[in-house]
């Protein structure tokens, strides 16, 4: 054991002292901090003459949202966000901002996009006064109700809601068992909800894509050399007569760079939500998953979900390592490696199967490249397992550590079989 | 002490590198001559364990090669020996002595005395990026020495070592050998002559000689070119 630990920290200082390592790992940071800046930085909200950035617009709203915080969604915040607007606002066809991102600003009249940069036209009022101070809750509506947001009442919201999510589920083909599990999950969900500002957490989930992605870089150009090297720099022959150089230091490797990845995933992640938090706030950790996507059927606070997708990240990540480092011992070369994950990634970012092909789409769902996005919080699709109903994010840490297992296993097999043949 | 070779044969695709070779090895330096190409790497990769014989076996005191057991009595040196140029001389002696089963302090204090066995003492916090052939070569020698090994195999030893790093390097093996079985591989007669109590001469896989040689039998390299004439 005191083998393993010795060569497990020479095998992290291998990891760490690459300077690619350094250089990618820092290049990524920087993204990721970028991510809660980027559509603050690249928007701004004209009025006439005056304009003012993303930015600002979101400060604005965040503290509109704040003064409603506990307010119940029901008639009477229903109707006193439909009095302060103008009437007939939205019968003139023209269309409120509805950006979350960028903090909804008044009604707009023109909105182009030059050089990429999207600018969006309103009419000539006080920049302070053109963002509703119900915007917010206008926004939450934006998510459920299609039109004449303004004339909705509590009732015909959540029904809406509802019906928007049985359409849902019969779009993802669920069974009657299905829905008979979603139907109890549903009844524990407390409606009306009470409002809560969230953004700094909720952005996390539409994040999270990027975040995935990112990670899987970072593991696949800093592991790829991982076993190839060893056969590439002929270190190899000393290391598999040594004593330990085969079943001690195979598993000393697995572990470093099992633990490589889940320090990778737990700093990119971390460094996403600090300059989420850093933006747009820590409110709402405790608030219902519901205020910022009010599809989702899960019974947990959107702060519990963020737990979630981080937990299920670490298992991803294991995944990776597992996979890039196995392929690494297979291939025995390391830009062949990398090659292999940036095909997965184009390959995922590009195909979508629908929900009509109902087994084929789930289990491509269920890959760890398409796993965390925020449409998956209103997957309803279950796999059954000996007779219990377990959602995407309870059975895929199954067959991920299931997949870790096996390709644990055929990496040891072929790494404890190498021979070193004519060189 | 005894290393036992069984009808040890290996063939890549058309060729057989090492063709049936049986030997019972003793205490003591076995000089192993041939060409390049003969066969010699092959041998001693499968007598290390990192190749697989296609048939026959290898024993160390009845210890199969495919084992631990096998593996901690055994120092290897390979013909083209690898490293991590990140490392420092230290670093590298640890972590070899960790894959050989020795604990920190022990580790430390072999390290260390190794080190200054072969004229490495000076440079041991510099990376092994920065040393030279002879640096390097002489690392490799302090790796495979790091678990006291009872067996031992050199493949072209003195290869990037000078004229005086040679008889340095000659001196220390005939030390070790006097309570091990030391089998160095070489196409130098020179490296051998005066230390080997066993020649084994290889050709084309086959072992074509195999004995004790002392001075009185006349010149090494004059024998070793006949032999291979003859042949």
């Amino acid at each position: 054991m005191k083998q393993i630990r010795t060569l497990y920290f020479f095998e992290l200082k291998k990891i760490v002292d690459r300077k690619i390592t350094w250089m990618i790992g820092g290049v990524i940071i920087l993204l990721c901090i970028f991510l809660s800046f980027a559509d603050l930085l690249s928007s701004s909200v004209y009025v006439g003459d005056v304009s003012i950035s993303g930015y600002e617009a979101m400060k604005i709203n965040r503290e509109y949202a704040r003064n409603l915080k506990g307010r119940v969604i029901d008639d009477t915040l229903l109707q006193e966000m439909a009095d302060s607007y103008p009437e007939g606002i939205e019968n003139e066809g023209r269309v409120i901002i509805n950006d979350r991102t960028n903090g909804t600003v008044g009604v707009i009249t023109e909105s182009t996009e030059e050089n990429g940069e999207r600018k969006v036209y309103a009419e000539q009022l006080d920049p302070q006064s053109f963002i509703n101070e119900y915007e917010p809750i206008y926004s939450f509506m934006c998510n459920v109700v299609e039109n004449e947001i303004l004339g909705t009442s509590e009732e015909e919201l959540y029904d809406e809601r509802a019906m928007v999510i049985s359409q849902n589920r019969t779009d993802q083909m669920l069974t009657e068992e299905e829905l008979n599990f979603w139907e109890e999950k549903s009844a524990q969900i407390k409606t009306p909800f009470t409002y809560e500002y969230a953004e700094g957490w909720g952005n996390i989930w539409t994040y999270a894509y990027t975040v995935n992605y990112m990670i899987f870089l970072m593991i696949a150009i800093c592991l790829s050399n991982m076993f190839s090297i060893e056969h590439l720099r002929k270190t190899d022959a000393i290391i598999l007569c040594s004593q330990y150089g085969k079943k001690h230091l195979y598993l000393a490797k697995i572990l470093a760079g099992a633990t490589f990845g889940v320090i990778t995933a737990s700093l990119i992640l971390g460094v996403t939500v600090i300059s989420s938090i850093f933006v747009y706030g820590a409110d709402g950790y405790d608030a219902a998953l519901q205020l910022i996507y009010p599809l989702s059927s899960w019974k947990v606070s959107i702060g519990e979900s963020i737990i979630i997708l981080f937990g299920v990240l670490l298992i991803i990540s294991v995944l990776y390592s597992v996979a890039v480092m196995v392929l690494s011992e297979m291939i025995k070369n390391s830009a062949a490696v990398m090659a292999v994950p940036v095909g997965i990634m184009i390959l995922t970012m590009m195909i979508d199967i629908p929900y009509q092909w109902r087994i084929p789409s789930q289990i491509y769902d269920l890959l760890p490249t398409n796993l965390l996005i925020k449409f998956q919080l209103w997957d309803d699709r279950l796999v059954s397992v000996f007779g219990r109903y377990l959602t995407n994010f309870q059975i895929s840490p199954l067959i991920y550590g299931i997949a870790v297992i096996i390709l644990f296993w055929i990496g040891k097999r072929k790494y404890q079989r190498y021979q070193i043949a004519a060189r | 002490m005894e290393l036992s070779l069984d009808r040890l044969t290996k063939q890549y695709r058309n060729k057989i590198a090492v063709d049936r070779v049986s030997l019972k090895l003793g205490e003591g330096v076995h000089g192993l001559l041939g060409a390049n190409g003969a066969g010699k790497t092959t041998l001693m990769r499968m007598i290390c364990g990192v190749l697989k014989p296609d048939s026959g076996t290898v024993m160390f005191d009845g210890i199969d090669v495919s084992t631990e057991l096998y593996r901690s009595k055994l120092g290897y040196l390979p013909q083209d020996f690898g490293y991590y140029p990140d490392f420092s001389g230290m670093d590298f002696l640890m972590y070899m002595a960790a894959l050989k089963g020795l604990i920190k302090t022990q580790a430390k204090r072999r390290a260390n005395e190794l080190l200054e066995l072969v004229s490495l003492q000076g440079d041991v916090h510099k990376k092994i990026k920065t040393y030279s052939g002879g640096m390097k070569q002489r690392l490799g020698i302090a790796q495979m020495l790091l678990n006291d090994p009872k067996l031992l195999i050199l493949d072209e030893p003195t290869a990037g070592l000078d004229p005086k790093e040679r008889v340095r390097f000659r001196n220390i093996i005939a030390e070790i050998a006097k309570d091990s079985i030391v089998i160095l591989s070489t196409h130098i007669v020179s490296d051998v002559e005066h230390i080997a109590d066993n020649i084994l001469m290889m050709k084309d896989g086959k072992m074509i000689y195999q004995g004790r040689w002392q001075e009185q039998l006349g010149d090494l390299e004059e024998f070793y070119l006949k032999r291979f004439e003859e042949e």
